[in-house]
């Protein structure tokens, strides 16, 4: 047991696992902070810089592709949020749209571990895998491991910043306002409240997928101080969740706006 | 080269005069088309009723299509349920100079080599019938019941993925639709999503 804690305490500490060239995109990895303090979240940020002519996906990659997965191991009593994406872009190919990224996009996640640690260091350790497209489609995986020493209080890498500042400031704008859908026929109907939405919003991104049609140019109509946006209903529609997140784009800036189920026109 | 040709003209489709086709949709009539596959046979859908139909698309070097042929996954469920009698065709809609697009004696090759067990390749170059489909992904999987009805449409398993790590947690669809069909039972499942890559049309 000595000799495993002597090993141990010879593990350099690793803010950031070295980064992975795959197939057609590079990998990386970073913490926001050096060290870890219990009861402060720690957020990371797994980054995918695709090749030209190759991308990755949105949590809905649209008409086909695959998100990322991400699967961490991590000590007991620490909990990994779902992760953050950035905006996407609406990717055609042929007649069909894909929903992701076609250059670098970072994803963030937060980790949350518990009150109180007693160990000196943490290793964390997630195991991604990806698919990068172009014409073609690979499939790529690699494990990455972050040591870090856990402090009194998390000591900030100002390394990492600018990495973090620009993964934020790519997310969609989480705006404190609430909108509802309906399933009416062969058409979903959302509903939002637009006082503080652009009115030049010009895509549309409904999470999760098998929801709505992927669409370039879809029914938007701004009335009075509400938008109302009329999709097709997804050909592999089957149930409508009690909550969908509508994301709105206009030059590469988002906003999601979360839209829960109306149940009344359900039944049409 | 003669039966090179034969199979280039057989996929020139007959539709139903004039007729134009809804999308496919569980419960109704599943769209009609005649093609000749890659042995020369000529396939007509509306002839093959009273019998179940599966329609797989494919591209064989998509990795989503390599990792249930990789391992041996769809040749197991093509034997099954050919063994049953039931027709089960591999569709490639793969456009000339895009990622799968195979002539006949390669894709009896890939049947072959595979150890695959279909009833029938069916090439589909100018993608009329996948159009038909509205198939997205490759796989992308269809069962039409004996009557030509649509009753399942969607990916062929629950866990989207290009790994084979997770065929053993996933649910087939396509097994536990005719596990259904065969009890009698209606299909509990008819759509679901469809993953992979793209069909390159």
């Amino acid at each position: 047991m000595w000799l495993l804690a002597a090993l141990l305490a010879l593990v350099p500490v690793c803010t950031r696992a070295a980064p992975v060239q795959a197939r057609h995109v590079t990998v990386d990895l970073l913490t926001e902070t050096s060290t870890v303090a219990g009861g402060e979240s720690l957020w990371v940020l797994l980054t995918f810089a695709p090749e030209t002519h190759w991308h990755t996906y949105w949590k809905n990659p649209g008409d086909s592709g695959l998100a990322p997965k991400l699967n961490w191991q991590l000590p007991p009593g620490w909990q990994a949020r779902e992760p953050l994406f950035p905006t996407p872009a609406a990717i055609p190919y042929g007649s069909q749209i894909n929903y992701g990224y076609e250059s670098e996009s970072g994803l963030l996640v937060e980790l949350v571990p518990p009150l109180v640690m007693q160990e000196e260091n943490v290793a964390l350790t997630l195991d991604a895998r990806w698919l990068v497209c172009a014409d073609a489609c690979v499939p790529g995986q690699a494990e990455f491991k972050l040591e870090l020493p856990v402090t009194r209080f998390a000591a900030p890498n100002p390394r990492h910043k600018s990495r973090f500042a620009q993964a934020r400031f790519s997310l969609p704008l989480q705006l404190d306002i609430a909108g509802t859908y309906r399933v009416q026929g062969e058409q979903i109907l959302v509903d939002l409240p637009a006082r503080t939405l652009p009115r030049s919003v010009s895509r549309v991104f409904i999470a999760p997928g098998q929801i709505a049609e992927a669409e370039l140019a879809p029914d938007l109509t701004f009335k009075e101080d509400r938008l109302l946006i009329r999709l097709n209903r997804h050909s592999y529609f089957s149930k409508a969740p009690p909550q969908i997140e509508v994301v709105l784009e206009l030059a590469g800036q988002g906003w999601s706006v979360p839209a829960r189920l109306q149940p009344q026109g359900e039944s049409q | 080269m003669n039966r090179l040709l034969r199979v280039l003209l057989g996929v020139v489709l007959v539709f139903s005069a004039g007729l134009i086709q809804a999308a496919p949709k569980p419960g109704a009539m599943a769209p009609d088309f005649t093609a000749t596959d890659t042995q020369g046979n000529t396939v007509t859908l509306s002839k093959l009723q009273g019998q179940y139909v599966v329609l797989e698309w494919t591209n064989h070097l998509c990795p989503f299509v390599q990792k249930h042929y990789g391992s041996g996954n769809m040749q197991a469920l093509q034997k099954t349920y050919t063994d049953k009698g039931y027709r089960w065709y591999s569709i490639v809609s793969s456009a000339p100079g895009k990622q799968g697009n195979i002539d006949a004696a390669k894709a009896n090759e890939l049947t072959t080599s595979r150890g695959a067990a279909p009833s029938g390749v069916i090439l589909d170059p100018s993608g009329a019938i996948g159009k038909l489909y509205d198939a997205r992904t490759t796989p992308h999987m269809f069962i039409l019941d004996p009557s030509g009805k649509l009753v399942y449409m969607g990916g062929i398993d629950s866990i989207p993925s290009a790994d084979k790590g997770d065929l053993e947690a996933a649910t087939n669809y396509v097994q536990a639709a005719f596990a259904e069909l065969e009890a009698g039972k209606p299909v509990s499942t008819p759509v679901s999503a469809p993953y992979g890559c793209s069909v390159k049309y």
